[in-house]
């Protein structure tokens, strides 16, 4: 797409200046990285406004700068579901987790869980599906890099991937949680001011007119009036609404965002900072609604096809009209700013995704699982250590073998395990005095097995869209799975509990995690200050 | 002696009419009579605000698929029903996050103060902000 000498030139500018800065971040973040609670939670010392600002850095990812524009560029209404269906999710946040996890927890998800339950089968159980979901998020934000990086740059995808993989470890390895919230957080502001910036542009082009806007992407994609409703991307009609709830349910069941709930002092502050959250992520997923329809207005179906098969270079390729279309000193400017956001983006949200891997591993299966609850926290950070770089590395490979999928499709599987696995076990651990053991690990295993399985024998694998088997007619005919596994996780949850004996201490517990929850007493404390 | 009167910590949560509920003071009882409180408190509002919010959502994800006629109605220009229904949900996320914000601070957060300063010490140990 650029292809002149000085368009490399400012997309390398903005892009190594962003390095820089955030690898100095990093370099002041070390001391303050090296105790265990300083690696994991930043010494529980950011107030409510950093950490909604870094939420929002971890939530604004790739799959919404580059997906949701990619989809609704293509399909028109359908793509908006991503915008408002990510939203909706911290509904259930504020209300029902956000404040009750902070004042329970120590780093990870499973510590509400444990707080009641028997620590290993159900840290195990639940480390799997943390694990599984981040990798799905890792590989979306490391394929959406690679079709970032070449458009831009006379590189390879592959080389693009490599390259955020290593800096993102390097980042988690030196500078644990307090280099990546200030990463989230310069990214944050960024990544809002650039979509702020392109929606005026745009919108200028119209004279603020949302109306005119919209008829114009209508026309442009030659569907007319269907461009502007639903049914374009969704032929299956239950295939909405199955990933609508995965979006809404799911987002509480996101171990990297959940746990950045643990960086502040206190409840009231897990409260602020979700409200942050709503304000700035809000903002920005309304302004999403109307880039994407810009894309298909003035960049064209055709020209967004070219550069990419699933849509994902809709939002830079609308940059570069913006800024006065190809070959133009403008326009090569702003591709090169959009671009660099969105490789800012990406590097903040792959190192979120990383140190919350890492800390599952860590603090789950090592310390908890292995080693009982018996190990000490020079051991759980080193550790976490060797687990950032084993997950990068596997991301990396993982990501080099599947380039071709879209981000907001991936990213929307991530979805469907965390609300089918996770948010059942979560709910029930913080409102159910029944609830045991043996129903949190069915949960778990129900719940990542029900929402994997079906997308393995849906149409998005086998079958002629799919990845394989093209002959073959796909066993369930939804994208999709949250319709069906969520509420599978959710009744195993229920029957695994109701089947097995009652466990007492996890009866007595439940009292004391309701007062603990409620009121934050005895919950951990923060550090002195950065 | 009203709870209100509990000296300490009130001035950072409390507002001036934090509802005071008559507990006897340096008692675990009257603590976890607060805890219970809480609890019944988040249950009457909470969970209604919670499926309200939920359901509108639901409503507006099987209007979407399974009315395409009704959500195809244009109401200004182009600009159709579907279009004003994904607005609306973000109206809607924001006010639930506003009143929750605001009904916890008024109804939540002075009993939560109440328990700590009968039971003797403060939430913010350690927290020198």
């Amino acid at each position: 797409m650029i292809t002149s000498a000085h368009g490399h030139l400012f997309t390398s500018l903005f892009f190594f200046g962003f390095i820089a800065l955030s690898l100095g971040l990093t370099y002041w973040a070390m001391r303050r990285a090296r105790d265990a609670t300083g690696f994991f939670v930043a010494g529980r010392r950011l107030t409510g406004w950093q950490n909604g600002l870094a939420i929002s850095g971890d939530y604004m990812s790739a799959a919404s700068f580059l997906g949701i524009a990619g989809l609704v560029s293509l399909f028109g209404y359908d793509g908006l579901l991503y915008s408002f269906g990510f939203i909706v999710g911290w509904v259930v946040i504020v209300l029902l987790v956000a404040e009750p996890l902070r004042n329970s927890g120590k780093y990870t998800l499973s510590d509400v869980m444990a707080f009641r339950l028997r620590a290993r089968p159900v840290r195990a159980a639940a480390a799997v599906s943390s694990v599984t979901i981040g990798l799905f998020y890792l590989l979306a934000q490391l394929v959406g890099a690679g079709a970032i990086a070449s458009l831009l740059l006379p590189i390879q995808p592959d080389t693009a991937i490599i390259l955020v993989g290593v800096l993102m470890v390097v980042y988690v390895l030196f500078g644990g949680m307090v280099a990546t919230t200030y990463v989230q957080i310069v990214k944050a502001v960024l990544v809002l001011g650039a979509t702020i910036f392109l929606t005026v542009l745009l919108l200028s082009r119209f004279n603020f007119s949302v109306d005119a806007l919209l008829s114009a992407a209508a026309t442009a994609s030659g569907k007319g009036d269907a461009f502007l409703e639903p049914g374009l991307y969704f032929t299956n009609k239950l295939d909405l609404v199955s990933l609508g709830l995965g979006l809404a349910l799911g987002t509480a069941g996101l171990p990297h965002i959940m746990m950045r709930f643990y960086t502040v002092p206190l409840a009231k502050d897990a409260r602020t900072s979700a409200n942050w959250v709503i304000g700035v992520v809000g903002l920005y997923l309304v302004m999403t609604t109307v880039l994407g329809f810009g894309a298909a207005a003035l960049v064209g179906r055709d020209t967004i096809l070219a550069a990419n098969k699933a849509g994902n270079s809709a939002a830079p390729l609308l940059a570069l009209q913006l800024g006065g279309g190809p070959a133009t000193l403008g326009g090569e400017i702003l591709v090169a700013f959009i671009s660099a956001v969105t490789f800012a983006t990406i590097l903040a949200v792959v190192a979120g995704l990383i140190i919350a891997a890492a800390t599952n591993i860590a603090h789950d299966v090592y310390t908890h699982v292995i080693k009982a609850g018996v190990s000490n926290e020079r051991s759980e950070v080193k550790v976490a250590k060797l687990a950032t770089i084993a997950v990068g590395t596997a991301a990396i490979a993982l990501a080099l073998v599947t380039k071709s999928l879209n981000v907001a499709f991936l990213v929307g599987l991530a979805f469907a395990v965390a609300a089918s696995a996770n948010l059942p076990v979560i709910l029930y651990s913080l409102y159910w005095k029944r609830f045991n053991t043996t129903g949190a690990v069915s949960a778990l295993i129900a719940g990542v097995a029900s929402a994997v399985g079906l997308v393995l024998v849906g149409p998005a694998v086998i079958g002629p869209k799919g990845l394989m088997l093209p002959d073959v007619q796909p066993l369930v005919s939804l994208i999709n799975p949250g319709i069906i596994s969520i509420p599978i996780g959710f009744f195993a949850g229920w029957l695994g509990t109701v089947l097995t004996a009652r466990e007492l201490t996890s009866e007595e517990r439940f009292t004391t995690l309701q007062v603990r929850a409620l009121t934050g007493f005895g919950s951990e404390q923060s550090a002195k200050p950065h | 002696m009203a709870l209100s009167d509990t000296p300490t910590i009130l001035g950072r949560f409390g507002y001036a009419g934090a509802p005071t509920i008559p507990l006897p003071l340096s008692d675990k009882a009257g603590a976890n009579a607060i805890v219970r409180e809480i609890a019944r408190r988040r249950t009457r509002v909470v969970v209604p605000l919670f499926l309200c919010s939920f359901a509108t959502y639901v409503a507006t994800l099987v209007a979407l698929s399974y009315f395409p006629n009704l959500v195809g109605h244009k109401i200004f220009g182009s600009i159709n029903l579907a279009y004003v229904l994904a607005l609306a949900q973000f109206a809607i996320t924001f006010l639930t996050a506003f009143i929750y914000a605001l009904w916890t601070r008024r109804a939540i957060d002075p009993l939560v103060a109440n328990a700590f300063a009968i039971l003797g010490c403060s939430p913010v140990i350690g927290n020198v902000r």
